[in-house]
């Protein structure tokens, strides 16, 4: 009897094993004999709006950690304003405007199927931050936001910012070696999230997914409303300060004093 | 035993089920820029002279004739000889536009349409509303043509039986804004009358008009892509529209389907506005409807319809 009941036990350790050795092979061998930096499509990730002619006349605002305290002050310029805000931990107000470039690596073509988010962190409610800093906006030609995402989506995917019946869907098409596709996508949330995109590949006939990080990491959004900032008004040199939820702002010239 | 062959199965699905393969970006790629991907189609430069000598003057489709305006209209022959002359009351040119079969030249002033008959060399006053992008239907039998853009924004669409003289006009057109420029009222300066006269597409930026004339039933179709300008061919098929960043955006007329989009090359911006590189750039169908000029600096492109494949052109004399 006794025999018999360990006799079973040997058939499903046995049998345990196995799995975990074929989940293993079934996960690490192809990676082993195609090694992972064959990717088939290079990316290079545009993450400062102000410099995306698409975007040249948006006001861009960011949200600035309650704890910020920048070795420098903020300069006057809204690409330098841009790129200071995200380099001291601010996280883009309402939208995130990213500028994906692709181009076709692989002999074989690359289908892009479709474009996620990935969410690492979200909240449902805006976390609470806290001075804004606002730049941008101006007069001229518009262009028409192509593509959009729903970050508060269970699932975000990007698709066109205007739906037209007739249109060719944006995704589902080939890039071939050394053709690149442009994305300018605006993801926008009410709460906060951190997220990576997703881009879901076929090559070969085999799927592949790419991960594509805000150079090494997640971008940023939130929804929060500072009730208090600072912006360069478009066309102008000075930062002005601007109070409430919606803000009004004055039109003296102030240096920002969260900041100093 | 069960069990153990549930877990043997389990093993099994493990080892056998596919993920995809995953790998990562940090999005600092560099991008290469290369040259257009080559063509498969190669012509002689000769093989598109009359269709681009047909964007900026007024010359019959075959190339016999050519209708200049100079206080009076004056005919040519391909010689450069005087065909025929005909005098107007109104100096203001709104269009004009040979028919087909060779049989006419329409000409459009502000106080009517007239129709020079090549054949007998006499002119017809048809005593139309003003209208101009006049343009004839494949079949010559029909001329189409807006009210004129500067008298009113949204001008109805007219058609002409070239037979009788008689024209019917559709209702007013929505007020439609250009996205691309707010403010701006939609603009179509390309027309086609088509299905013996039954039916009639204008297109323009951002999209075109349709207009089922025994109906009266207007229609939009928006192409969502910011185009700048757009074009429709004789035949009532196709409609191109070039997006300023880079892009042409082809439509089935009949299907309202976008039929195929495809990626114009670099080119230097507009007043050096990088947004702007093909704003302004109109597309113009050829006669017979299988390519596109775009218009345009060093020579504009030639494109295959409707694969939208790049023409190599070959320099003269090398034929």
């Amino acid at each position: 009897m006794l025999q018999s009941v360990s006799k079973g036990w040997w058939f499903v350790v046995g049998g345990t094993v196995l799995a975990v050795i074929g989940t293993a092979a079934g996960i690490y061998v192809p990676k082993v004999l195609d090694p992972q930096d064959e990717r088939p499509i290079a990316i290079n990730v545009v993450s400062n709006p102000a410099t995306v002619p698409a975007w040249g006349n948006d006001v861009f605002s960011f949200v600035m950690p309650k704890t910020a305290r920048p070795a420098t002050r903020p300069p006057l310029d809204c690409p330098s304003i841009v790129d200071w805000a995200h380099r001291n931990g601010g996280v883009d107000q309402d939208a995130t405007r990213v500028r994906l470039v692709a181009q076709g690596l692989s002999d074989k073509g690359v289908l892009i199927q479709g474009m996620r988010a990935r969410i690492i962190r979200r909240s449902e409610h805006p976390d609470p931050g806290g001075t804004s800093l606002t730049c941008g906006g101006g007069q001229g030609t518009v262009t028409p936001r192509q593509v959009a995402m729903d970050l508060d989506e269970a699932v975000p995917s990007a698709e066109y910012a205007i739906k037209v019946d007739g249109r060719l869907p944006l995704f589902g098409f080939t890039l071939e070696k050394g053709e690149t596709e442009v994305f300018e996508l605006t993801a926008t949330t009410k709460g906060t999230v951190e997220w990576v995109i997703d881009l879901d590949l076929v090559v070969g006939g085999e799927s592949q997914n790419v991960e594509v990080t805000n150079h090494g990491k997640p971008f940023r959004t939130t929804g929060f409303v500072s009730p208090h900032g600072y912006r360069v008004m478009a066309g102008t040199d000075h930062w002005v300060e601007c109070i409430g939820t919606p803000p009004s702002c004055g039109t003296t010239a102030v240096s920002p004093a969260d900041f100093r | 035993m069960r069990f153990v062959a549930g877990v043997a199965m389990l093993a099994c699905l493990a080892a056998c089920h596919s993920t995809p393969k995953q790998t990562t970006s940090d999005g600092s790629d560099p991008i290469v820029t290369t040259q257009a991907s080559p063509t498969s189609i190669t012509l002689p430069a000769e093989a598109f002279d009359l269709s681009w000598r047909q964007l900026d003057r007024h010359l019959s489709q075959d190339g016999r004739f050519e209708a200049r305006h100079v206080n009076e209209w004056v005919v040519l022959t391909r010689d450069g000889e005087e065909f025929g002359r005909f005098g107007t009351a109104a100096e203001r040119i709104l269009g004009a536009d040979f028919s087909p079969d060779g049989h006419y030249l329409a000409v459009a002033h502000p106080d009517t349409v007239i129709l020079y008959d090549l054949r007998t060399k006499q002119p017809k006053a048809l005593f139309t509303p003003p209208v101009e992008s006049i343009r004839f239907s494949s079949d010559s039998a029909y001329l189409v043509g807006r009210e004129d853009y500067q008298q009113v924004r949204n001008g109805r669409l007219v058609v002409i039986d070239v037979a009788t003289g008689k024209w019917v006009t559709s209702p007013v057109p929505p007020q439609i804004e250009v996205s691309n420029d707010p403010g701006k009222y939609w603009y179509s300066g390309s027309l086609a009358v088509f299905d013996h006269g039954k039916q009639v597409v204008a297109a323009g930026s951002d999209g075109f008009l349709h207009w089922a004339v025994e109906s009266q039933k207007l229609s939009w179709v928006p192409c969502g892509c910011g185009a700048d300008t757009g074009a429709v061919n004789r035949a009532g098929s196709l409609v191109a529209l070039v997006i300023p960043d880079n892009r042409l955006s082809l439509w089935d007329v009949a299907g309202r389907r976008e039929q195929r989009v495809w990626a114009l090359p670099e080119r230097p911006p507009l007043n050096g506005d990088y947004k702007l590189r093909y704003f302004g750039v109109e597309p113009h169908f050829t006669e017979d409807g299988k390519w596109l000029l775009l218009d345009g600096g060093e020579g504009g492109q030639v494109w295959s319809i409707p694969d939208g494949v790049r023409v190599q052109i070959l320099p003269r004399g090398k034929n």
